[in-house]
């Protein structure tokens, strides 16, 4: 709960520190701010309880949750806070990544569809302004607005289902409809099935499932980058701690559609994400498309439910975060210099930037899956996952698919250590390369050590 | 503990081979290779006195998986460990002084790193730290072969990687299968893994066989899954394919040995002919594509196909002899292709060609790389007195045993194999000088010392191939025991 109430609070502390003007001392401010924020949440780790009339009710996963979400937002501010804040609108930018992050932690704690559906607003429409806000281009207009659009169908989608689902059961509260849920199922209005089926569509469309990822390459290509590598943690973050919270409360054997749903998803996101990655020249399309082949991934574990998918989850999103906003923060510091990333941008960077190089290197290495890293132990996990529940046609396909996953990873890897330098020398500030040090060395540390995250 | 140490150390030098410049790294690495050649001699010491406690180190290590940190040298593992610390210091050995501009400290750590991965391998006693370190092994050859390969090596390099990261799904998909039905809590300890698999039944033994005999026949390879090997050869840098070539390929091998005979017998009654035909099939046209090659290293990797594809039948017919010829021709193996590929590299650094048109009569300009390569090419076609008689014999003695037919077969092998070896020898050496090459610049002390040294090897192993193959006959017995318990 206190971590609602910092991060909130720190959000209109940005606000206020813009009337001040602190452009120096505001970025240091909410770092540490964060920090107190981590400690509290450690100090009060795998406390359970519920608020505000039980709408909000946490345990152990959602301190999980809540400490990963904590941990991406500082490693955000250290990396891009002091840039962000000289911007037009800085203080205003930063205000509204808190407020965006808060929407998060009710869409991970949520015990109450109304929070649930609030919490998704929370954390979107920061992120449509975020989007757009570099007014000047019209492609950060253009994520912006498409953004928005296709958001709001979704919201418009999950909204109908909330209201089928209340009209089914006669109660917002997850508590309630799981019991209903449980104990009469034979005697269910089919209204609940399908106001179920309408709330996973908007959610779908938040963690960018293929049937509902067209918004994806275009937002994430035309928001700008530090915006984007926000966007590609926090909501994928948030929205499959939701996602995953909603189907564990409304689960009932009997319904055998959501299954159906969720396969297909799963299925379809890690075959076109892998395919349509191998074309973009790109950079940030290529991690689109590859943001939704691992969301394909991170779906198999969810279809059917058993004792220790929580931590797979965990896992696998925690290995996807970490080498997602590495690689974003990279092309962040890349753009300062060269405008347009594209897969040619990297060219000559194992010789001119060794280290750096070396950590980019993991981090798409974790992502292609391969071992020690967490990514791949991330993979390994939800396959087990799949085969233990019988899906074995599912593992298959989704394991010759990230196959597909290695060719277009390495050809940023290939394009480091194989073409010759590019003309332009690109600057790293420190900030930067110890943000993705940080990250990359984790991704290193969790691939080796799975059990320090299995046993918090 | 000293298992563990095997592994552990060529990562810290690995570590700090990093923070020093090219030259202090090439020290320093090949100090390291020496130091942990020492470490393996200790081992096989300890092995061969029966002090096994010390060779045996277990820690939990996933608890979510149910997965240990369990490795254990036994006699099969220490060959193997004993192959690689031999062959790493001539490898580092053999980077000469002038290339430190070019291959930089990285390229040390690489190799370094490299060796921690395949003692890993080939120590490792729970199937899913066994396959971590077999994906392992893969990166730091990519990145060898990427940052120091020839032309077209990007292309290469992925084709190499994916093709070898498709085998090794394979392989954990039907180490996932056997995991799943260990008694729970599940477990995937070797001793666990053999005795789960002897319940399945025939059908699904045989599926679990094929799609662990796809990632070990990729590795090695066997026909018709070799296709990215000459290619990589080729384009690799002349370590890089030492490394290939002398101790990855064992890691193909070694996976038969220990995690395809005894776990899935009755898939081997079912598919070994399957595998035993593809290996001959691939020893004869390798040897044929040899016989018509131009380049020489071309001509080596082709060989080399020739030569596993023998040791893959040998090991598949699932005896005693089969699998000790192996195991001895694996360490055989190692060891000439190690000293032809150098002598390759030799050559190449003198005349900058590979194309054996455009070499001859180097004998009159050098006689030492001439006996060099002379030795060595003997071994490789198996004259006795040389490592690779008594190996080769062992292997199409098994195969014969098993099949005449495919015993003559094979044993074309070592006559294509005389014929390919013997002609490029007299293209390169014998004859009249080829005019348009310049003049042959004489060997310096480091190149004869190490060409000195393998040949010895190769000489020492060919009058006293007993030293290797005491060391593995109780672990073998051991082996085929599992093996053949389960058929019956």
């Amino acid at each position: 709960m206190n971590t609602i109430y910092i991060l909130s609070g720190l959000g209109i502390l940005s606000l206020v520190g813009a009337m001040f003007d602190l452009k120096k001392m505001l970025p240091f401010v909410l770092l540490v701010g964060i920090v107190v924020a981590m400690i509290s949440g450690l100090y009060y780790w795998g406390i359970s309880g519920s608020y505000f009339n039980q709408m909000i009710s946490l345990d152990r996963f959602s301190s999980i949750y809540f400490f990963v979400l904590l941990f991406i937002l500082f490693v955000w501010f250290f990396a891009f806070s002091r840039d962000t804040v000289l911007h037009e609108y800085g203080f205003e930018k930063l205000a509204l990544i808190f407020f965006s992050a808060v929407g998060g932690l009710f869409m991970i704690s949520f015990n109450h569809l109304v929070i649930l559906f609030l919490g998704i607003e929370i954390l979107s429409i920061p992120l449509y302004v975020l989007a757009a806000s570099h007014r000047h281009e019209a492609g950060s207009i253009e994520a912006g607005v498409k953004y928005f659009l296709l958001s709001s169908m979704a919201t418009g989608f999950l909204l109908f289902g909330i209201a089928l689902i209340y009209g089914a059961t006669g109660s917002f509260h997850m508590n309630e409809i799981q019991t209903l849920v449980t104990s009469h199922h034979m005697t269910i209005p089919s209204l609940l099935p399908i106001g179920i089926i309408l709330t996973l569509i908007g959610l779908c469309f938040k963690v960018s499932a293929v049937p509902f990822h067209f918004w994806t390459p275009d937002v994430y290509e035309g928001s700008p980058t530090e915006f984007t590598a926000f966007m590609s943690t926090s909501v994928k973050l948030a929205a499959f701690a939701g996602l995953y919270r909603f189907l564990v409360l409304t689960s009932d054997p009997t319904h055998h559609s959501m299954v159906t749903i969720l396969l297909i998803c799963s299925i379809l996101s890690i075959i076109i994400g892998n395919i349509l990655a191998n074309y973009p020249s790109s950079a940030k399309r290529l991690l689109a498309y590859s943001s939704i082949a691992q969301a394909g991934y991170l779906l198999i574990p969810m279809i059917y439910i058993q004792s220790d998918t929580q931590k797979v989850l965990v896992y696998g999103l925690v290995a996807y975060l970490l080498a997602s906003l590495a690689l974003f923060t990279v092309i962040y510091a890349m753009e300062k210099t060269a405008g347009f990333i594209e897969i040619k941008s990297f060219n000559g960077l194992g010789k001119s930037h060794p280290v750096l190089a070396f950590c980019i290197s993991i981090c798409l290495f974790s992502l292609a899956g391969i071992p020690p890293l967490a990514g791949f132990m991330g993979k390994y996990m939800i396959f087990t996952q799949a085969m233990s529940a019988g899906l074995n046609a599912l593992t298959v396909v989704a394991i010759l698919f990230s196959l597909v996953g290695v060719y277009y990873y390495f050809k940023i890897v290939i394009a480091m250590y194989l073409q010759p330098q590019v003309e332009q020398t690109f600057n790293f500030d420190r900030r930067i390369l110890i943000s993705i040090i940080l990250l990359s060395t984790l991704l290193v540390i969790l691939g080796l050590f799975p059990d320090l995250l299995f046993q918090l | 503990m000293i298992a563990v140490s095997l592994i552990i150390w060529p990562l810290v030098a690995a570590l700090l081979v990093l923070f020093l410049n090219a030259t202090g790294a090439r020290a320093f690495s090949l100090f390291a290779g020496v130091v942990e050649l020492g470490l393996v001699l200790f081992a096989a010491n300890s092995l061969v006195g029966n002090q096994t406690t010390l060779l045996d180190y277990s820690i939990s290590w996933i608890s979510y998986l149910h997965s240990d940190f369990h490795v254990g040298i036994d006699g099969i593992s220490m060959i193997l460990v004993l192959l690689t610390g031999l062959l790493i210091p001539f490898i580092i050995w053999s980077v000469h002084r002038d290339e430190s501009n070019v291959k930089t400290s990285s390229f040390y750590a690489l190799i370094l790193f490299m060796q921690a991965a395949l003692i890993g391998v080939f120590i490792s006693k729970d199937g899913f730290l066994f396959y971590i370190f077999w994906e392992l092994a893969l990166i730091p050859i990519y990145f060898i072969c990427l940052r120091w390969g020839g032309q077209e090596r990007g292309r290469i390099t992925l084709k190499f990687f994916i093709y070898t990261l498709t085998g090794s799904l394979f392989m954990l998909m039907a180490f996932i299968y056997i995991y799943q039905h260990t008694p729970a809590p599940h477990s995937f300890d070797i001793q666990v893994l053999y005795q789960t698999a002897k319940s399945l039944n025939s059908s699904t033994q045989g599926i679990l066989f094929l799609g662990l005999f796809l990632a070990f026949a990729i590795k090695m390879p066997i026909f018709p899954l070799h296709t990215w090997q000459p290619e990589t050869y080729t384009m690799a840098p002349a370590q890089g394919t030492m490394l290939l070539s002398g101790i990855m390929l064992k890691m193909g091998t070694y996976g038969v040995i220990r995690w395809l005979l005894p776990m899935v017998p009755l898939g081997v009654v079912a598919y070994g002919k399957l595998a035993i035909v593809l290996s001959i099939a691939g020893v004869l046209y390798a040897s044929c594509i040899a016989l018509v090659q131009t380049d020489l290293k071309k001509l080596f990797a082709y060989s080399s196909i020739a030569h596993v594809g023998l040791i893959s039948a040998g090991m598949f017919t699932n005896t005693k002899i089969g699998i000790q010829g192996a195991l001895l021709q694996m360490v055989s193996h190692g060891i000439i292709v190690v000293a032809l590929f150098y002598i390759a590299e030799i050559l190449w650094r003198r005349t900058k060609t590979l194309e054996i048109a455009d070499m001859g009569g180097i004998r009159l300009q050098s006689p030492f790389i001439a006996s060099a390569f002379m030795i060595t090419m003997l071994g490789s076609i198996a004259l006795p007195l040389t490592s690779g008689f008594v190996g080769e014999f062992l292997l199409i003695n098994s195969i014969f045993r098993w099949n005449a037919v495919a015993g003559i077969l094979a044993g074309f092998s070592i006559i294509l194999g005389a014929t390919y070896m013997l002609r490029a020898y007299q293209k390169t050496m014998l004859g009249d000088v080829n005019t348009g090459q310049p003049s042959f610049e004489p060997l310096s002390i480091r190149e004869k010392v190490i060409l000195v040294l393998l040949g010895l090897l190769i000489l020492l192993l060919g009058v006293f191939p007993s030293l290797i193959m005491n060391i593995s006959e109780q672990a073998v017995d051991n082996l085929l025991n599992i093996a053949n318990l389960k058929i019956n």
